[in-house]
C-alpha cells in the first residue's frame, strides 16, 4: 500500500463524513404554519400567496405578504430583499426562515429565502385560441 | 376557411419534412454505425470507411436541416407552428442586429430546440472527430454516433414540429378576432431577451456535445484494451470541453449577475449544477490524462472519468428536463413528454450500465501504476490529489442536486411529503475545506518535479512566494476586520427584533475570518507561484504555459469568489422623488426620472414600456473614480418595466426588474429595485391638477396601500350617473363610495365625495371625484386621494456593495485562456501522431480481443 493511497482514502473518508454531517444539518424540513410557530429552528413553510396582502414596507425595507397553508392557517411573511422575479404571478411559495415576534407582539415569519414558482410562464396551456369569458364580479 | 385549409396544408408539409429529416437522421446514424462496425472488422476494406463517412455526413445533414427548418419557422414567426407560437413573439421584430439574433436564438428557447441544438453540435463536432481520429476512427465513431441516434429518437418523440390546431368554422364565427395563423406568439420570456441568450446556450451546449468524444474514446479503449493509445488523441477534446463548459458557466453566472437582481452569480441551482459536475469530472480527467501521458498509469481512473463525465451530463439533463426537480429550480423547464422521459432514462441506463459494466469487466486488465511518485513531495502526488479532490467535489455536488429524488424515494409512502433541496450552505461547507486543500496544492505544484523532488530545492524555491503569501494574509486579516466593521455600521434596521435575527444569521465571524483569510492567502500563493512559472516557461515554450496559466486564473477566482460573497453588503431604502438623497456606503442617490414612456390609460398607476429604466443620479465619495469615467456624478439605470401587456386583466401584468451595475476597480456598486416603483399623489396639490385614473367596470387597482375596485355603474338616464367604488384599506376594512356626476339641462357637475372612513395623519379625510363616465363602456375616470398616496415616485431599492467581484471574471477568463492554450498545444502534439506510434497491437484491428493486456 502506497502512502499516497492511504492519504487519498483518508481524505475521501473525511470529506464523506463531513458532507453527510453537513447534509443532515442543512436540510430544512417543510412544515405547516402551526409547526413553524412551534419550531425553535429554521423551517420552510409552503403556502398560497395572498396577493392582496403583498406590499413593500418602506419602514423596514421588506416585502410583507401573507400565506395560507393547506390547513387554512395564515401567517405574515417578512422577506428582506428584492421581490423575486416570478412573485407577481406565483400562486405558491416556500419560504425559509423562522417565526419571530414583532415589536407589536404579532408573530411574523422572517424569511431569508423564498422559492417562488411561476405557474404560467412555462405551462403547456399556452394556446392561441382562448374562448372569451365574461369577466364579472370584483373583490 | 378555404384559405386557412391551404395554409394548414402548407404547414403540415413543412412539419412533415422536418419530422422526416429526423427519422432519416436516425436511419442514417444507425446505418453509419453498422458501416463503421464492418470497417472495424475488415481493416483492409477502405471502402467501408468511406461509406460510413458518407452515411455520417447524411446524418449530420438531416439533423442540420431539421435545425434549419425549425430556425426558419421561429425566425420567420410562423405561428402555425406550436413551437414558434410558444417561444417567440412579434415584440422581437425590431430592426437592430441584436433583435435579429434574438429571433434566431428563440430557436433554442424551448426543450425541443435545445435538444436539437445539442444534437446539431454533436453532428458538427463529429466531422472533426473522425477527421482527426486516424486509425481509431472506426472504433470510436460507432459509440459517438449512438449518441446522435439517441438524441434523434428523443426528437422523434418530442418533436418541435407540432402544429397549432386550426379552429373550426363555427369557432371562427363565434369568436371575433380569431385568426389563422395566430396573430402573435406568446413571446420570448423576458428574462431571455438578452444578448447572452444568443451566445450562452450555444457555448454551453457545445461543451455538452463535446463530452461525447472522451466518452467514445474511453469505451473504445476499454473494448480494445488499448489503455494508453487514446490519451494523446482525447486530450485536446477534454481540454476543449473544460474550456467551453468553463466559459459557458462563466457566461451563465455573468448573465445571472447582470439581470437577476440578487447580486450573485452562483446559486447552486440544479441547472447550474448540471453543468458544473460534468465540468469537475472532465477537469479531473484532464489532470489524469496529463499524468497518464507523462508518467503512465491512471488508466482505470481516466477511462472511468471519461465515461462518468458524459453520464453526469445525461443525469444533469434528465434532472433539469424531466420536471423531476421543478418545484426546486428557479429555471423551471416544463416537464417533457413521458415517452421522451423514458428515452432519457433509457439513455442513462444504457450508457451507465454498459459503461460501468465494461469498465468493471476490464478493470483487472488495465495496467496500474507501480507508484504515485517516489515520495509525497512530487508532482505525481499533487496531480493525484487534484483528481481525488475534484472527484469528491463532483460527488458532493451530485449528492446535493439529486437529494430531492432520494428523499422522495425514501418517503414514497407519505403522500404529504414534499422534498426540499439542500441550501447553499450544504455545498459551501464541505467544499470550502476541499477548496483550501486544492488551493494549497495549486500553490506548490509549480515547484514540484515529477517522481521525486529535492526537498531542499523545493523549499528554497517556495520561500519567496511563501513569505509574500504571509504578507498578503496579514493584509487580508486587517481588510476583513475593516469590512466587518463597515457591515455592522450599515446594518442598523429599525425593527430591533428583525435586526437581532439578522445579526444572528450573520455567521460566526471567527470561523468565517479564518476561512476567508486562509483561502485568500492560498489562492494568492496559487496565482503567484503559477504566474512565476508561466513567466519562466512562456519565454522558452509559450504553448507549455497553458496549464499553469489556467492555475493562475483559478487562484484569482478563489479569492474573488470568497471575498465578493462573504463581504458583500446590502442596504435597502426607498428613494423618493423630490425628497432629497439617500446615502449608502458613502454614495448619495437621487431620483432623476423614468426614461420610458408611460402606457396609456394608467396615469395613476403607470406601467412602462420595455425601454424604461429608473434613472438614479449617484454622487460617489470624493476619492473614487468609476471605471471608464471621471464624472463627479454618474447615472445608474436599474430597469423596471411591464413584461407583457397583452394580458386580459391588468392585475396579471408582471414587472421585470433588471439591476444596474457601476464597476469600479475594487468593487461593484449594484442597485436593483426591491419592488415596483409606485407613483403617489401629494395631498396638498390643487385638486384640478391631478390627472385621473381610468377604471374599467369590474376592475380593481392598487393605489398605495389601498385597493380601489370599481364595482358597478349606476344612474338615471339624463339625470345622473355614478360609479360604485369599493375601497379595501390596509387593515382590511371595506369602504364604499359612490361619486357621481349630475346632469342638469346640458351641464354636468361633479362633486368631491369625501370618504370619512379613511383619514391621513393630519385627519384630512380622503376624497374621490368622478371626472367622467363613458356611456358605452362604463369606464370611469376618477381622481382620488388616499393617505400615503402622494404624488411622487417612490422607488424601493437594494444597493449592494460587492467587493473584488472583478477578480471572479478575470480569474475565469485567465483560466479559460490557459485551458485553450493547453488545448492548442495538445492538438498540435496529437497532429504529430502517426498511426505507427499508436501502439503495435492496434494493427490487429479486429473484433477478436487480444488474449492478454499488452504490456507497456
Amino acid at each position: 500500500m502506497n502512502k499516497a493511497y492511504i492519504i487519498g482514502i483518508l481524505v475521501i473518508s473525511v470529506a464523506m463524513g463531513f458532507t453527510l454531517w453537513s447534509f443532515k444539518d442543512t436540510m430544512t424540513p417543510y412544515t405547516d404554519v402551526a409547526g413553524a410557530r412551534k419550531s425553535e429552528t429554521e423551517v420552510q413553510v409552503r403556502g398560497k400567496i395572498l396577493h392582496d396582502t403583498a406590499r413593500y414596507d418602506d419602514a423596514i425595507h421588506a416585502l410583507r405578504f401573507s400565506i395560507q397553508d393547506d390547513k387554512g392557517e395564515k401567517i405574515e411573511i417578512i422577506y428582506h430583499g428584492p421581490k423575486p422575479e416570478a412573485f407577481d404571478t406565483a400562486k405558491e411559495t416556500a419560504a425559509h426562515g423562522m417565526v419571530r415576534k414583532e415589536a407589536s407582539g404579532q408573530e411574523v415569519f422572517l424569511s431569508d429565502s423564498l422559492i417562488v414558482k411561476c405557474p404560467s410562464k412555462y405551462d403547456d396551456n399556452k394556446t392561441p385560441y382562448k374562448k372569451t369569458a365574461s369577466a364579472e364580479g370584483i373583490m | 376557411m378555404e384559405k386557412y385549409q391551404h395554409l394548414l396544408r402548407e404547414a403540415q408539409w413543412i412539419a412533415n419534412t422536418g419530422k422526416a429529416a429526423v427519422i432519416l437522421g436516425i436511419i442514417f446514424a444507425l446505418a453509419s454505425m453498422v458501416a463503421y462496425l464492418f470497417a472495424v472488422s475488415q481493416p483492409s476494406n477502405k471502402r467501408m470507411l468511406v461509406i460510413a463517412r458518407c452515411l455520417y455526413t447524411a446524418t449530420s445533414l438531416c439533423v442540420l436541416a431539421t435545425f434549419g427548418i425549425l430556425a426558419s419557422r421561429v425566425y420567420g414567426m410562423d405561428f402555425r407552428f406550436d413551437y414558434a407560437f410558444k417561444e417567440t413573439g412579434r415584440d422581437l421584430i425590431k430592426p437592430d442586429f441584436l433583435h435579429h439574433w434574438l429571433r434566431f436564438a428563440a430557436t433554442w428557447a424551448g426543450q425541443e430546440g435545445s435538444f436539437l441544438l445539442w444534437t446539431s453540435w454533436v453532428c458538427l463536432l463529429g466531422f472533426l472527430v473522425f477527421a482527426k481520429a486516424g486509425k481509431y476512427e472506426a472504433r470510436v465513431m460507432p459509440f459517438y454516433i449512438s449518441v446522435i441516434a439517441f438524441l434523434c429518437a428523443i426528437l422523434i418523440k418530442q418533436t418541435p414540429f407540432n402544429l397549432v390546431p386550426l379552429p373550426s368554422a363555427a369557432d371562427f364565427a363565434q369568436n371575433a378576432g380569431w385568426m389563422y395563423p395566430p396573430a402573435d406568439g406568446s413571446g420570448l420570456n423576458a428574462s431571455l431577451q438578452n444578448y447572452w441568450m444568443t451566445i450562452h446556450p450555444p457555448t454551453i451546449f457545445f461543451g455538452f456535445a463535446s463530452l461525447a468524444v472522451p466518452f467514445a474514446y474511453a469505451i473504445a479503449a476499454l473494448i480494445w484494451r488499448d489503455y494508453d493509445g487514446w490519451t494523446p488523441r482525447v486530450m485536446p477534446y477534454a481540454l476543449l470541453t473544460c474550456a467551453t463548459l468553463g466559459i459557458g458557466l462563466f457566461m451563465g453566472g455573468y448573465w445571472a449577475y447582470e439581470t437577476q437582481g440578487w447580486h450573485g452569480f452562483w446559486a447552486w441551482d440544479p441547472v447550474e449544477n448540471a453543468s458544473f459536475f460534468p465540468w469537475l469530472a472532465i477537469t479531473a480527467l484532464v489532470h489524469g490524462l496529463v499524468v497518464q501521458k507523462s508518467r503512465g498509469g491512471m488508466g482505470k481512473t481516466n477511462t472511468f472519468l471519461a465515461i462518468f463525465a458524459f453520464w453526469l451530463f445525461l443525469l444533469g439533463t434528465f434532472l433539469t428536463r424531466s420536471g423531476i426537480l421543478k418545484d426546486i429550480s428557479v429555471h423551471s423547464f416544463g416537464s417533457i413528454a413521458l415517452a421522451s422521459k423514458n428515452l432519457m432514462i433509457a439513455m442513462m441506463a444504457v450508457y451507465g450500465f454498459l459503461g460501468l459494466g465494461l469498465w468493471l469487466w476490464r478493470l483487472k486488465t488495465i495496467p496500474g501504476r507501480k507508484t504515485l511518485g517516489d515520495t509525497l513531495v512530487s508532482r505525481d502526488f499533487a496531480f493525484f490529489m487534484a483528481v481525488v479532490l475534484m472527484i469528491i467535489a463532483c460527488f458532493i455536488v451530485m449528492l446535493g442536486t439529486t437529494a430531492p429524488i432520494g428523499q422522495t424515494l425514501l418517503h414514497a409512502k407519505d403522500p404529504n411529503f414534499k422534498a426540499t433541496a439542500p441550501e447553499a450552505v450544504f455545498y459551501n461547507r464541505p467544499l470550502l475545506p476541499i477548496t483550501i486543500v486544492m488551493a494549497f496544492f495549486l500553490g506548490v505544484v509549480p515547484w514540484l518535479a515529477w517522481r521525486k523532488t529535492n526537498t531542499e530545492k523545493f523549499l528554497s524555491k517556495l520561500v519567496v512566494p511563501w513569505f509574500l503569501m504571509l504578507g498578503f494574509g496579514f493584509f487580508m486579516i486587517f481588510w476583513c476586520l475593516k469590512a466587518e466593521q463597515e457591515w455592522i455600521n450599515v446594518a442598523n434596521m429599525d425593527d430591533a427584533s428583525v435586526a437581532a435575527t439578522w445579526m444572528a444569521w450573520f455567521k460566526n465571524p471567527v470561523i468565517q475570518r479564518m476561512s476567508v483569510v486562509s483561502l485568500c492567502s492560498l489562492g494568492f500563493l496559487a496565482a503567484l507561484s503559477n504566474s512565476m512559472l508561466v513567466y519562466r516557461v512562456f519565454r522558452t515554450k509559450p504553448l507549455a504555459a497553458g496549464g499553469w496559466l489556467a492555475h493562475v486564473g483559478i487562484g484569482i477566482l478563489m479569492i474573488g469568489v470568497i471575498v465578493s460573497n462573504t463581504y458583500e453588503r446590502s442596504v435597502s431604502f426607498t428613494l423618493r422623488e423630490g425628497m432629497g438623497p439617500e446615502k449608502a456606503f458613502g454614495y448619495e442617490f437621487n431620483y432623476e426620472r423614468m426614461t420610458g414612456k408611460p402606457l396609456e390609460g394608467r396615469p395613476l398607476n403607470p406601467d412602462y414600456d420595455r425601454e424604461n429604466a429608473v434613472q438614479v443620479r449617484v454622487t460617489p465619495p470624493a476619492n473614487e473614480t468609476p471605471m471608464g469615467g471621471d464624472a463627479k456624478t454618474f447615472l445608474m439605470e436599474p430597469r423596471w418595466f411591464a413584461t407583457d401587456l397583452r394580458v386580459a386583466d391588468e392585475s396579471e401584468i408582471k414587472h421585470t426588474f433588471w439591476p444596474s451595475i457601476q464597476k469600479y476597480m475594487g468593487h461593484d456598486l449594484y442597485i436593483t429595485l426591491a419592488d415596483s416603483a409606485s407613483f403617489r399623489w401629494p395631498t396638498d396639490d390643487p385638486e384640478r391638477k391631478r390627472p385621473g385614473i381610468v377604471l374599467q367596470k369590474g376592475e380593481r387597482r392598487k393605489l398605495g396601500d389601498y385597493v380601489v375596485g370599481y364595482f358597478d355603474s349606476f344612474g338615471e338616464p339624463g339625470k345622473m350617473m355614478g360609479a360604485h367604488l369599493v375601497i379595501l384599506t390596509p387593515d382590511k376594512q371595506i369602504v364604499e363610495s359612490k361619486p357621481a356626476i349630475r346632469m342638469d339641462t346640458g351641464s354636468m357637475t361633479a362633486v368631491n365625495v369625501p370618504i370619512p372612513e379613511i383619514k391621513d395623519e393630519n385627519d384630512n379625510s380622503s376624497a374621490v371625484y368622478l371626472d367622467g363616465l363613458d356611456p358605452a363602456t362604463k369606464a370611469a375616470k376618477l381622481r382620488i386621494t388616499l393617505p400615503g398616496y402622494n404624488g411622487a415616485w417612490a422607488v424601493p431599492m437594494v444597493v449592494t456593495y460587492k467587493p473584488w467581484v472583478n477578480l471572479v471574471w478575470i480569474g475565469v477568463l485567465i483560466a479559460v485562456s490557459g485551458t485553450l492554450l493547453a488545448m492548442v498545444r495538445r492538438a498540435l502534439e496529437a497532429r504529430k501522431l502517426t498511426d505507427e506510434n499508436i501502439g503495435p497491437h492496434l494493427e490487429n484491428n479486429s473484433w477478436e480481443m487480444p488474449s492478454a493486456p499488452d504490456a507497456k
